[in-house]
């Protein structure tokens, strides 16, 4: 038995030798046609050739590739069809011998019979046809994934836009309400003792501005300065009215401790109120910008208002977690203020969710921004575990995620999104690890007519 | 020894400043105390156990800064001296798998979602001190108004 290469060799000396068999294509010039007869077997010379089962045009991705020393046409040489299987069409200048079965069978190591000496060949190509239909299935498959994925979250973003829609007009229901049930309250007061005004007053501006550990402490003083009942004590403690102030009140005032006490429970409830309120509203401005769609791009954008508006969107995620903030004097730049949250959310929450997930003890943030030339340079940094070596080059892949199961909502998309984003605004964005700690610098470029200094 | 204790711990305090509204007529009967943090739960505790007061129940939000609130729970639980005192977790965040650990190993007694409906609260507080004054031996009579009192007779019956 010859060797495979000798075997080949001898089959192309045979078969394809034949100067007059040979076809010169043009680029984009069509070989066979899909389902029309053909009783030709090709083997390419020179250039390349493309070719898909078929008549309809496919995408770079679907089709098969014919290189100088390959074989085409083999489906319907050796199969009884008679029909080319494939399409092919030559992508550069080339050139294909060819031969069909009207030729002289030539004796090849003591066999005559063409189809067992085209046998191994053929079963060669097959194989390869196979291979290569196996990895365009899991190509195609991986982009159906993407779009999947692309999908719900711009469905969720839809989403988020519309409950903060909603919410905004409850929220301003209860702003407005809680303004105005105050200033009836603030007026009212005062035509109450002064003593009652006093302790309303501290509650409405104050809040609760004691821990439970300093109210413990002033009960047992006031306990004792006013000898007072324990209880009472501890109403008058929580009010935060400075002991002094206390050690003047009049006897039948001090029989009155809770009702005092109540008055500034009423202030500070609409106090609570107040900021609740507030914080609602920048929750939801925040929310409202993660769905705006991307055409929306304005002049004069603040980069550092984005990213507080991130971290107002991040509070309770973010409990525990130090945060620093360095927010230098930069540029204004041209963009959508929605894309540039969902850009710092991203970095922010994956850096929160390293530290949490390494069990940090103390985890640390750091956003930095400050104006490198003519670009926006922020850096946000975290001192979890860093990102290991064998992710890094491809972090901003989909699908790359460190994450483990728990609340953790995210698709593996996150930082695929920031390179998305970042990469339209013409910006870049680099990851790097250290045993430190996991940095992320975002460049965006500024608005062009600006100058700096 | 001074009145039964409730401890609350959440690090927000406009939900401890709820939670003392709601808790208005348990202020007289018992000594209902707040804590921002486990850690300061856990002070408390030391200090009550020190000075022999019986603790009731512990009320306890899950996400807080440092410890985390079922965290402590499970510490609670596997410690002799607080084991008995009657877990209650009032949280808005919890994993199915945080949910799963607050059951298995913390074994708490209850669990509110916030935002918490006042009457469910307040049953389930009832409930909870009922079995924990029941166990205890001292005397109910004194606490009776903010007793379970359907789970008071069955436990009285069990006792005969």
């Amino acid at each position: 038995m010859m060797d495979s290469s000798k075997h080949w060799a001898a089959l192309e000396a045979a078969y394809f030798s034949d100067p007059e068999r040979v076809i010169r294509l043009k680029k984009g010039e069509e070989l066979v046609r899909a389902g029309e007869p053909n009783e030709r077997l090709f083997l390419i010379r020179d250039g390349l050739l493309c070719g898909w089962p078929g008549n309809t045009h496919r995408t770079r991705e679907e089709q098969f590739r014919f290189e100088p020393g390959s074989c085409a046409g083999v489906q319907s040489f050796f199969s009884a069809r008679g029909r080319a299987a494939f399409t092919i069409v030559a992508l550069e200048d080339s050139t294909v011998a060819w031969m069909d079965r009207g030729q002289e069978t030539v004796e090849i190591d003591g066999c005559r019979n063409l189809d067992q000496q085209f046998m191994p060949m053929v079963v060669h190509v097959l194989q390869n046809r196979q291979i290569q239909l196996q990895r365009m299935a899991e190509r195609q498959e991986q982009v159906m994934e993407r779009m999947r994925e692309v999908e719900k979250l711009a469905s969720l973003g839809q989403l988020a836009a519309g409950v903060a829609h909603e919410l905004n007009n409850t929220l301003a229901v209860i702003t407005q309400g809680t303004r105005w049930v105050s200033d009836i309250v603030t007026r009212d007061i005062s035509s109450a003792t002064d003593m009652e005004a006093l302790f309303f007053e501290t509650g409405m501006i104050g809040g609760r501005n004691l821990s439970t550990a300093d109210v413990r402490k002033r009960t047992k003083e006031i306990e004792s300065k006013l000898k007072m009942s324990g209880a009472d004590a501890r109403l008058l403690a929580q009010t935060g009215v400075p002991i002094p102030s206390l050690c003047k009140l009049s006897f039948a005032e001090r029989e009155r401790a809770a009702i005092l006490h109540e008055r500034w429970e009423l202030g500070a409830t609409l106090n609570d109120m107040c900021v609740g309120a507030s914080q609602a509203e920048h929750v939801i401005t925040s929310m409202k910008a993660l769905g705006a769609p991307t055409s929306d791009r304005v002049s004069g954008l603040d980069v550092n208002e984005s990213i507080r508006r991130a971290l107002a969107l991040m509070q309770s995620r973010l409990k525990g977690v130090e945060l620093n903030l360095e927010l230098g004097e930069v540029l204004a730049i041209h963009g959508n203020v929605g894309e540039l949250v969902q850009v710092w959310t991203n970095l922010i929450r994956n850096a929160a969710d390293a530290m949490t997930n390494a069990g940090v003890a103390a985890p640390a943030i750091w956003v930095e921004t400050s104006q490198s030339g003519g670009d926006v340079k922020v850096v946000v940094r975290d001192c979890g575990p860093g990102i290991p070596p064998e992710i890094l080059p491809t972090i901003f892949q989909p699908n790359v995620t460190t994450k483990k199961q728990g609340l953790s909502f995210g698709l593996g998309l996150g930082l695929t999104i920031v390179h998305r984003l970042v990469t339209d605004y013409k910006g870049t964005v680099v990851a790097d690890s250290a045993a430190e700690g996991a940095q992320f610098t975002v460049t965006l470029p500024a608005e062009k007519g600006e100058e700096y200094g | 020894m001074g009145k039964p204790v409730i401890i609350c711990v959440d690090d927000q305090r406009e939900v401890l400043a709820t939670l003392r509204r709601e808790l208005s007529a348990h202020e007289d009967m018992f000594e209902v105390v707040y804590a921002e943090s486990s850690q300061e739960a856990r002070e408390l505790l030391e200090e009550f156990d020190d000075s022999g007061e019986l603790v009731l129940l512990v009320i306890c939000d899950h996400i807080m800064p440092g410890e985390s609130g079922i965290d402590f729970l499970v510490s609670l639980s596997t410690d002799r001296r607080f084991s008995e005192i009657r877990k209650l977790l009032l949280t808005g965040l919890a994993t199915h798998e945080d949910t799963i650990r607050a059951i298995n190993d913390a074994n708490i007694d209850h669990y509110v979602q916030k935002p918490w409906q006042s009457d469910e609260l307040l049953a389930a507080i009832a409930t909870q001190i009922t079995y924990r004054i029941m166990a205890s031996g001292i005397d109910y009579q004194p606490y009776l108004a903010l007793l379970d009192q359907k789970l008071l007779y069955k436990l009285l019956a069990q006792r005969v």
